[in-house]
Formats: C-alpha cells, sequence, structure tokens
C-alpha cells in the first residue's frame, strides 16, 4: 500500500490558504483557510462535492485561476522549502512542471484533438530537457511505456480521439512525469474512466509514487479510491476543511458530522437492499449565502444554538484527528460505532 | 393494469447494429452495441442494468423505450411488439413507459417554468383539465420534495438534485407503469445520491412500478434492483436475483466487476480479494471472437476464443451466465 512510505519530509506546504471570487474584498472564499503539508512519497487525499473548493484550491497552489475571476488573497504555499505564493506568472512557469505538477479532471479537454499524442509529449520535452527532437521523441515514447501504453510507438501517431478514456488518462500523466516533479496534484483522475479501468490507473499511480517517492495530492469525491490509496484524509465543505486526520481515522472514527453523512450516505453494506438509505437532508450551501456559523449547520442533525453563531476552528478531538465542530470539540458527538446504530435514529 | 403474475416487458433476442465510419472519414465499419439480449420484467418490479461505457446498456434502454428500432429480435409490452405498433399506439404506449436521464440540466428545458414542465406530458396527451391538472401537478410536487412554489420558477434556479427530483415529477405525470432511469444519480453528489435513491424507492413501492434501472455503479443497482442483468460488449453476461449475482458473482467479468469496486474503509479495502483484469473493454466496432471477455480472461480456454457461450443456468435458481468456464 501506498501511504507507509512517506519519509516525513513535507514537500508541499499549504498554510492558511485563502482565495476570493471576485475582488479582493469579496466575502465568496471558495478556499477559505486551507492548510495542509503533503510529504515525500505520502499521498494526501482532498474530499468534498461540487463547490466544495477541492479544485480552486488545487487550481490556487498551482496559480492557474482564471484570471479577473478569482485571485489568492491570502495565505503561503511553499513546494521543496521555496516559497510559490506571490510569484508573477512567469517565474511560476519554472515551478509548474518541475517542482509541482497537475493532472486536471478531464483528459478529454485537456488534450489537443488536433495533434498526435506525440507531439504533445514530446513538445514539453523539448522544452524542460535541452536536446534534440530525436531523444525527446524516444523520451517520450519511453514515458508513455511508463505509464502503462501498449505499443507506445503507435500510440504517438495516435490521436486523443483515438484512445480511450483510460489511455488519455495515462498520457495526462506521462506528461505530468517530464519535469520529474516532486509532488503531482491529480484532480479527479478516476472520474471519467470505468471502475476496471479506475483501478489500473490507481495502481499506476502509486507504482510511480513507489519509484519516485512523488508526494500527491489527491482530489476526489470517491471515496472508495480515498479509502484504497490515500493516507492522510481533508475534507472540505463550502471552502473550509472540516476535518483532517489519517485516513484510518477519518474512517473508522469520523469526527465531523459532515463526514459521517457522507460515508454513511454510500454505506450499502449495512443497508438491507431496497430499503432507505441514509441521507443528508438538503444540498451544500451556495458561497455567496452561507449559513451563519458553522456552513454544515443547516443540515447536521447535532447542530445546537452555537453553530448556528460561531464559525468553528478546526481543533483537536477526543479522536486523533482535526475537526471543525462545536459539538466535536467538546467531545460530544456520540461514539461512532458503526452507522447501523445510528440509522437506527433516524 | 397489468395482471398479477403476467410480464410486463419482455425483450426477446434483440441486437443492434449501428452502421458509422473508423475516425470520421474512414472505412465503413459496423459497431454492434447490444447483442442477442434476453430480458423481462414483471409488473411492480425493479430491474437492474449494470456495465461500463460502452457496454450497451443505454441503447438496451432506448430499444425498450421504442426511442431506437432494434436490428433484430422484439420488446414486448403486455405481449404485444413494440416493433408492430401503429404510430397511435406507440404514442398510447409513451403515457405508460416514461425515462429519467442521467443530467437533469440537460433533459429540461431551461426557459420553461416548473409548471409548464409538468403539464407538458397532459397537453402532448390531450389529458389536460383546467380543473383537475393543477391539483394534480402539486401533488407530484408534494411526492418528489420540492414546494409547491416551485411551480412558478424555471428549473435552472434549483440544484442538481432538485432538477433530478423535478425530472422524476414530470415522468411520473402519466402514472407509467414502466420507468426507465438511465444513470439518474450519476451526475449528481454523494450526499444527494442517497435522496433521489431513497425518493425513486418510494415511489416505486407506493405506485407498484416497473422500473429498469441502467447505472454503471454495481452497489447502486444491487441496493435498488430485485434481479439484475450484468452487460458487457452489448450481451448479458450474467443475470439472477441481485443477492445471488452480488454474493456469489459466477461470470469472470462480474467478479472483476464487483472485485473493482473500492470500499470506503481503509482496512475492508486492504483485506479485500482483488482481482485485475489487464486491458480494456471490448471494442464493439471490433468485437473479438468466441466469448467477448475471453482476451482479458484469466480463466480462458481454447473453445471461449472460438465459440460465443450462450447463457445457461450457473449457481443459484434463476442465475444465467454466458461463460463456458463458469461453475
Amino acid at each position: 500500500m501506498t501511504g507507509t512510505n512517506a519519509d516525513g519530509r513535507p514537500v508541499l506546504e499549504v498554510e492558511d490558504l485563502r482565495t476570493a471570487i471576485g475582488g479582493k474584498d469579496s466575502r465568496r472564499l471558495p478556499v477559505n483557510g486551507v492548510s495542509f503539508t503533503v510529504s515525500a512519497g505520502e499521498t494526501v487525499a482532498v474530499v468534498g462535492e461540487s463547490g466544495s473548493g477541492k479544485t480552486m484550491t488545487a487550481l490556487s497552489v498551482m496559480g492557474l485561476l482564471p484570471k479577473g475571476v478569482a485571485q489568492v488573497v491570502g495565505g503561503r504555499v511553499a513546494v521543496s522549502g521555496r516559497v510559490i505564493s506571490g510569484l508573477s506568472d512567469r517565474e511560476m512557469q519554472s515551478v509548474r512542471g518541475v517542482d509541482i505538477a497537475y493532472m486536471p479532471q478531464d483528459p478529454v479537454s485537456s488534450l489537443n484533438p488536433a495533434l498526435t499524442i506525440g507531439l504533445q509529449v514530446t513538445e514539453p520535452i523539448l522544452v524542460h530537457r535541452k536536446g534534440t527532437r530525436q531523444q525527446a521523441e524516444k523520451d517520450a515514447v519511453d514515458l508513455l511505456g511508463k505509464v502503462g501504453i501498449p505499443d507506445p510507438r503507435r500510440a504517438m501517431h495516435a490521436y486523443p480521439h483515438q484512445l480511450s478514456g483510460g489511455m488519455r488518462q495515462r498520457v495526462l500523466l506521462a506528461m505530468c512525469l517530464i519535469g520529474q516533479p516532486s509532488t503531482l496534484i491529480a484532480d479527479e483522475p478516476t472520474t471519467a474512466v470505468d471502475v476496471t479501468t479506475q483501478e489500473q490507473i490507481i495502481d499506476l499511480l502509486a507504482s510511480i509514487q513507489t519509484e519516485s517517492h512523488l508526494a500527491i495530492l489527491l482530489i476526489t469525491h470517491d471515496l472508495g479510491v480515498v479509502a484504497r490509496i490515500a493516507s492522510t484524509v481533508l475534507v472540505m465543505y463550502a471552502g473550509r476543511v472540516v476535518e483532517h486526520g489519517s485516513a484510518e481515522q477519518v474512517f473508522s472514527e469520523p469526527m465531523h458530522p459532515y463526514t459521517r453523512g457522507l460515508l454513511q450516505s454510500v454505506d450499502f453494506d449495512s443497508v438491507t437492499p431496497r430499503t432507505r438509505l441514509f441521507a443528508l437532508d438538503g444540498a451544500p450551501p451556495q458561497l455567496g449565502n452561507l449559513p451563519a456559523g458553522c456552513s454544515f449547520s443547516s443540515r447536521c442533525q447535532y447542530a445546537e444554538p452555537v453553530c448556528r453563531q460561531a464559525v468553528p476552528e478546526l481543533a483537536a478531538t477526543t479522536g486523533t484527528g482535526l475537526s471543525a465542530c462545536h459539538v466535536a470539540a467538546r467531545g460530544e458527538l456520540p461514539p461512532w460505532t458503526s452507522t447501523q446504530d445510528l440509522r437506527s435514529g433516524t | 393494469m397489468t395482471s398479477p403474475g403476467a410480464v410486463l416487458l419482455e425483450v426477446d433476442g434483440v441486437s443492434k447494429t449501428f452502421n458509422a465510419r473508423s475516425g470520421g472519414l474512414g472505412r465503413r465499419i459496423q459497431v454492434a452495441a447490444v447483442n442477442d439480449v434476453d430480458l423481462r420484467i414483471e409488473p411492480g418490479e425493479t430491474f437492474g442494468l449494470v456495465g461500463e461505457t460502452g457496454s450497451g446498456k443505454s441503447t438496451l434502454g432506448r430499444i425498450v423505450l421504442g426511442l431506437e428500432a432494434p436490428t433484430q429480435g422484439s420488446v414486448r409490452f403486455e405481449g404485444q411488439s413494440i416493433g408492430a405498433m401503429s404510430r397511435r399506439q406507440l404514442k398510447q404506449l409513451r403515457r405508460r413507459m416514461q425515462v429519467v436521464f442521467q443530467d437533469p440540466y440537460e433533459s429540461l428545458n431551461p426557459y420553461m417554468t416548473v409548471r409548464e414542465i409538468l403539464e407538458e406530458p397532459f397537453r402532448v396527451h390531450g389529458l389536460y383539465d383546467s380543473e383537475r391538472t393543477p391539483a394534480r401537478l402539486g401533488e407530484l410536487l408534494d411526492v418528489v420534495g420540492l414546494p409547491r412554489a416551485a411551480l412558478r420558477r424555471t428549473s435552472t434556479e434549483f440544484s442538481g438534485g432538485q432538477q433530478q427530483r423535478l425530472a422524476i415529477a414530470r415522468s411520473l405525470t402519466l402514472d407509467p407503469d414502466l420507468l426507465v432511469a438511465d444513470e439518474p444519480t450519476a451526475a449528481l453528489d454523494v450526499s444527494i445520491q442517497a435522496q433521489i435513491l431513497n425518493l425513486m424507492l418510494d415511489i416505486q413501492r407506493a405506485r407498484k412500478m416497473s422500473m429498469l434501472l441502467i447505472s454503471h455503479n454495481l452497489l447502486v443497482v444491487r441496493h435498488m434492483s430485485a434481479r439484475l442483468g450484468v452487460m458487457y460488449a452489448g450481451r448479458i453476461v450474467e443475470t439472477g436475483f441481485s443477492e445471488d449475482v452480488y454474493r456469489s458473482p459466477k461470470h469472470p467479468y462480474t467478479m472483476a466487476l464487483l472485485s473493482a469496486v473500492p470500499v470506503a474503509n481503509p482496512r475492508k479495502e486492504r483485506e479485500r480479494h482483488r482481482i485485475k483484469v489487464s486491458g480494456e473493454a471490448a471494442d464493439p466496432a471490433s468485437l473479438p471472437s468466441g466469448c467477448p471477455f475471453h482476451p482479458r480472461c484469466w480463466l480462458a480456454e481454447e473453445r471461449c476464443r472460438t465459440t460465443r457461450p450462450e447463457p445457461r443456468p450457473v449457481g443459484a435458481a434463476g442465475q444465467l451466465v454466458a461463460c463456458h468456464v463458469a461453475t
């Protein structure tokens, strides 16, 4: 399993990151005080639903926020000890792909449909490693082979539409590896592919990580994928980290009501088939229209008056992880024994 | 109403081949999307179809709805062949069969108010009644858990989950006997998925409606359906009672599919037995000879490469498996 080979040296450090949509004084913060570190060889998963801020966190770290729409308004990001927040676009160009690479969500729109795979992989190699085109093409074939593309020589001449979703995802990964980055941000790498292919992609990420001690920040909504490869989990809700802990803890003793709700709503195994599943009421709030206090309070079965007044800080709980919950902070969240027990109360 | 014990929907030996060109302007090719499929759905029953992209599950759903004509085979609704129906009969049939698609953003007209969306089926079928219909719309919104005030708004003012509730309300306007739900939760967030599945369970139970649920998610299909079919390369490779197929899959592809579903629990996840299949799903434009799964199958023998396996009873009662080797 991955995660066990983390050597404790933080490669990516993110501290109190804040990103605003609109002007500097905008109160719409898709990323609102997010902090975490990723060590070499470690996989940290960011879990959350659409609009929770996971992709915006990734884009903020990479300096790839859409211009004129969103901007980083606070916090600090460092890669391998070098602060990269606040760097100019030009300076970031020497960071992206070299220190930290970003594998975007959608392999279809991320590859140029009019250019061959060979050209799209060779060009960045020529930029990153000075050398002849011939050498770059040879490197490209090697790299495509490394990410498990069968017959890489033939794939060089293919156009993106001629490859399956899984193969396109592999091509993107190959492109991310060109600059031999220390950190990879993989944004929903398994969402666009089928379940049997998903497994191959995860195994591939794990084996590349083992080989090169890559620090991986995995962004996903799929709790099963997280359980498979992450050692640390951040749960995001409405722009904030609401729970932060080891994968072991977050899945076996979740300390935030939202995490519990998410886990329960996909727990088909402990529900009799064709009976109602546990479901969280309502929907995630809109950024411009957050409830006062805890953003989750309107959907929370444990909410108290204080939850509708004060924003809870991410703080230690009775468990090993951190949770942003007033009830958990007082140690009054009911013990998480099994989902069955909780469900019987509803 | 259908008489008890009768079969509502029968699909017999249905195949669908599309003509296409390889790579836009390339040579003409034939894409065998659905290949000799049988299935039956009883009144009040949910049948689940599970498969990966390109397995033919959505094409089969469209054939069942009469939106696509099969190249071969027949679909019968209460014993009547859909292919032999006149336009008038087809229109009648459409009242009794409804569909919910994956993406409510695309299946609801953003310029129509909720009232217009829900009234449309009544108008199309000449059933609009200025006294009774408005009351009916309110009831429908109650059933799917949307406020009655929604009638005056457009669908775009609602979240994804609420839009899917609206699409479900629309599908129920004419009291269908069969609902085809094609990936009804695939576009929704995890916390919303359970809400919609619960809603579908409640409705199906209250109305004794039959349902064909199409999904890539084996856990969803198993939870919702009494029986299910696993599709691969246009064929149903395994079918049976959901619990039997889930507890004791017999087709190697079903085993692989089940083993690939990660469990949201790191400890269970590590202990879980996993079968790794190599390669990718068969391309319906160039299907392998014999069993379409044989190039990826760890149990494949010579006959799997040459002879296509027909469904045969293996395992529990009602379990049919299209595999030479399965025991």
